[in-house]
């Protein structure tokens, strides 16, 4: 069984820790976009018609907002994955 | 007026104030102008257009010392590289179609990356070089405006995401719909052509479903004018939604027996590697550069030319058949066959404003040489058309056809005359030698073993 030298949990905890706060500074955000979805759905003043694309301006925030919470978890994992893919494989090589 | 003092513009590139498209001595060259100065510095100085190069997203290009077309208002010219042939995505398999897509999100990825980003993502602004797709509108990228929305969303929509849906949930030949709407296929119109349950799919249901609803509410309001901001990292989610809902697409195709043509009861192997030693000869008797394999099936006969190096645009009408096709040539890295879907009896017509900004399927020719195997019974029998006027076309297109005629008492033409009455006298042996010899000297014509099928070898006539 690999035995991870306390050092290692250091930075993972700061790594976790940092992450988090970063969600949720990031979700409060979006949890906000998220309530004001519903005033765009159904606006009490309709946006301006700037172009045939406005209604799609306007729609690709309201869908933006949606999944930009999936996103930042998603890259948060691929980070989290590579860094202990990296750490791992480190270890491998320097048992090889 | 002769060809080398020829200077013109390229219909279909007139919509862009950036820039366009002229060709002159019979080569092509892209007037960049003024006004896109400081957006063409940023691509060329930023690192963009290096990195898109040789991540072979972007065609590459020299900057040409040619007089500009129109010189008041040029700032340069350059010469991009030669795509051998222009396709339309009405003409591509699903496959192909989700590759554009992918590569259109991934330039817009990579030129975020660099403080640019995609002004437009039409789906024709996608190309096939070498098997893969990749952009060939240089002037497609401006600076990225921080906050500033993703303007081609609905292009992308319309161009890409629509029709893919539509393929993936209904039917692959729907397709087709972009041959009307230029423009990619209006996102009302293909949500009411999608299935109800597909509105469980949550991507199809915001991007496509929404995103209509959203677009007829905002069509007739003109009150307050009021920018919308999407963060950077929005963007980026955006951006990598589409990609995951596209990348997660399969085409659905209809049980298609022409998957099984050259492996069913009627080919015995003998015919088949008769007919491909045939093909083998064709070419090294010709040496044909570029070619059409008319009605190509799976491509078989396709792929020996192409491990030759020999540009092919390899096509046929079902749907199944060209994605096989496209799937084998891309396992195999046989990157000079472009399978494409075209229908031979109603081929791709010419589109867009006062007929010219899409070009017909054979103004794109012409080729030096055809493969038309299997296809004469089918064109004569199924669809009504005299051999005379199948001879007519030949000689149009090319200079040189491999053609199999295959005779009445073939078992395959006896099961297309099962329910047909048989009105077709003037389909024989002799009838195909004397209209094809109006056109086309006979040069060889060689019996199939194990079949009563004729394969000619042509070479048309000095006019």
């Amino acid at each position: 069984m690999i035995k991870l030298p306390p050092l290692f949990f250091a930075p993972l905890h700061v790594y976790l820790t940092n992450i988090l706060e970063f969600l949720i500074t990031k979700f409060s955000k979006y949890i906000v976009l998220s309530i004001s979805i519903f005033l765009v759905f159904f606006p009490e003043e309709g946006y301006a018609y700037i172009d045939p694309g406005a209604g799609s301006s306007i729609f690709q925030v309201v869908v933006a907002s949606l999944v930009v919470g999936f996103f930042v978890i998603k890259t948060a994992f691929g980070k989290i994955k590579m860094w202990l893919g990296r750490v791992f494989f480190r270890k491998k090589q320097k048992k090889d | 007026m002769p060809i080398s003092d020829s200077c013109f513009s390229v219909s279909g590139s007139f919509r862009d104030p950036s820039g366009f498209l002229f060709e002159k001595d019979g080569l092509i060259f892209r007037q960049v102008n003024k006004g896109y100065q400081e957006q063409y510095d940023c691509l060329m100085n930023s690192g963009l257009y290096a990195s898109l190069v040789s991540a072979g997203f972007l065609i590459s290009h020299v900057e040409a010392d040619v007089p500009a077309l129109n010189g008041e208002i040029a700032y340069k010219v350059i010469k991009p590289e030669i795509i051998p042939f222009i396709s339309y995505p009405y003409e591509w398999c699903f496959s192909q179609l989700k590759q554009a897509a992918l590569t259109t999100l991934r330039i817009q990825k990579m030129a975020l990356e660099f403080g640019m980003t995609l002004k437009d993502s039409s789906a024709y602004n996608i190309q096939f070089l070498n098997g893969k797709p990749l952009l060939i509108d240089t002037l497609s990228f401006e600076k990225y405006r921080s906050g500033a929305p993703w303007g081609p969303y609905r292009q992308f929509c319309q161009h890409f995401l629509a029709p893919l849906a539509l393929m993936s949930c209904v039917d692959a030949r729907m397709n087709q719909l972009s041959r009307n709407y230029l423009d990619g296929i209006p996102l009302d119109l293909a949500s009411s052509l999608l299935p109800v349950w597909s509105r469980l799919r949550p991507s199809l249901f915001f991007h496509l479903y929404g995103h209509a609803k959203f677009q007829n509410h905002y069509e007739d309001k003109a009150s307050q004018s009021r920018s919308c901001r999407l963060s950077r990292l929005a963007l980026q989610a955006l951006l990598d939604n589409l990609e995951s809902v596209v990348a997660g697409m399969k085409g659905r195709f209809r049980k298609s027996h022409w998957l099984r043509y050259y492996s069913d009861a009627h080919h015995s192997q003998e015919t088949i590697t008769a007919k491909q030693e045939l093909v083998a000869e064709f070419l090294r008797r010709y040496s044909p550069g570029f070619m059409y394999d008319m009605g190509s099936n799976t491509g078989i006969f396709s792929r020996i030319a192409s491990r030759q190096n020999i540009r092919v645009v390899s096509f046929d009408n079902d749907h199944s058949v060209v994605e096989e096709n496209y799937q084998t040539c891309f396992k195999e890295r046989l990157f000079s066959v472009l399978p494409l879907v075209v229908d031979i009896t109603n081929p791709s017509p010419a589109t867009g404003w006062a007929l010219e900004e899409r070009d017909s399927f054979f103004e794109r020719g012409p080729v030096d040489a055809v493969l038309a195997l299997a296809i004469i019974h089918h064109l004569v029998i199924s669809s009504g058309i005299p051999l005379e006027k199948i001879a007519a076309l030949f000689q149009k297109i090319c200079r040189y056809a491999l053609v199999e005629f295959i005779p009445k008492s073939d078992s395959l033409v006896q099961r297309l005359l099962v329910n047909r009455e048989d009105i077709f006298s003037g389909y024989t042996r002799g009838n195909f030698e004397q209209e094809f010899g109006r056109y086309f000297e006979i040069e060889d014509s060689r019996p199939l073993p194990g079949s009563s099928r004729i394969v000619y070898f042509f070479k048309r006539k000095q006019r």
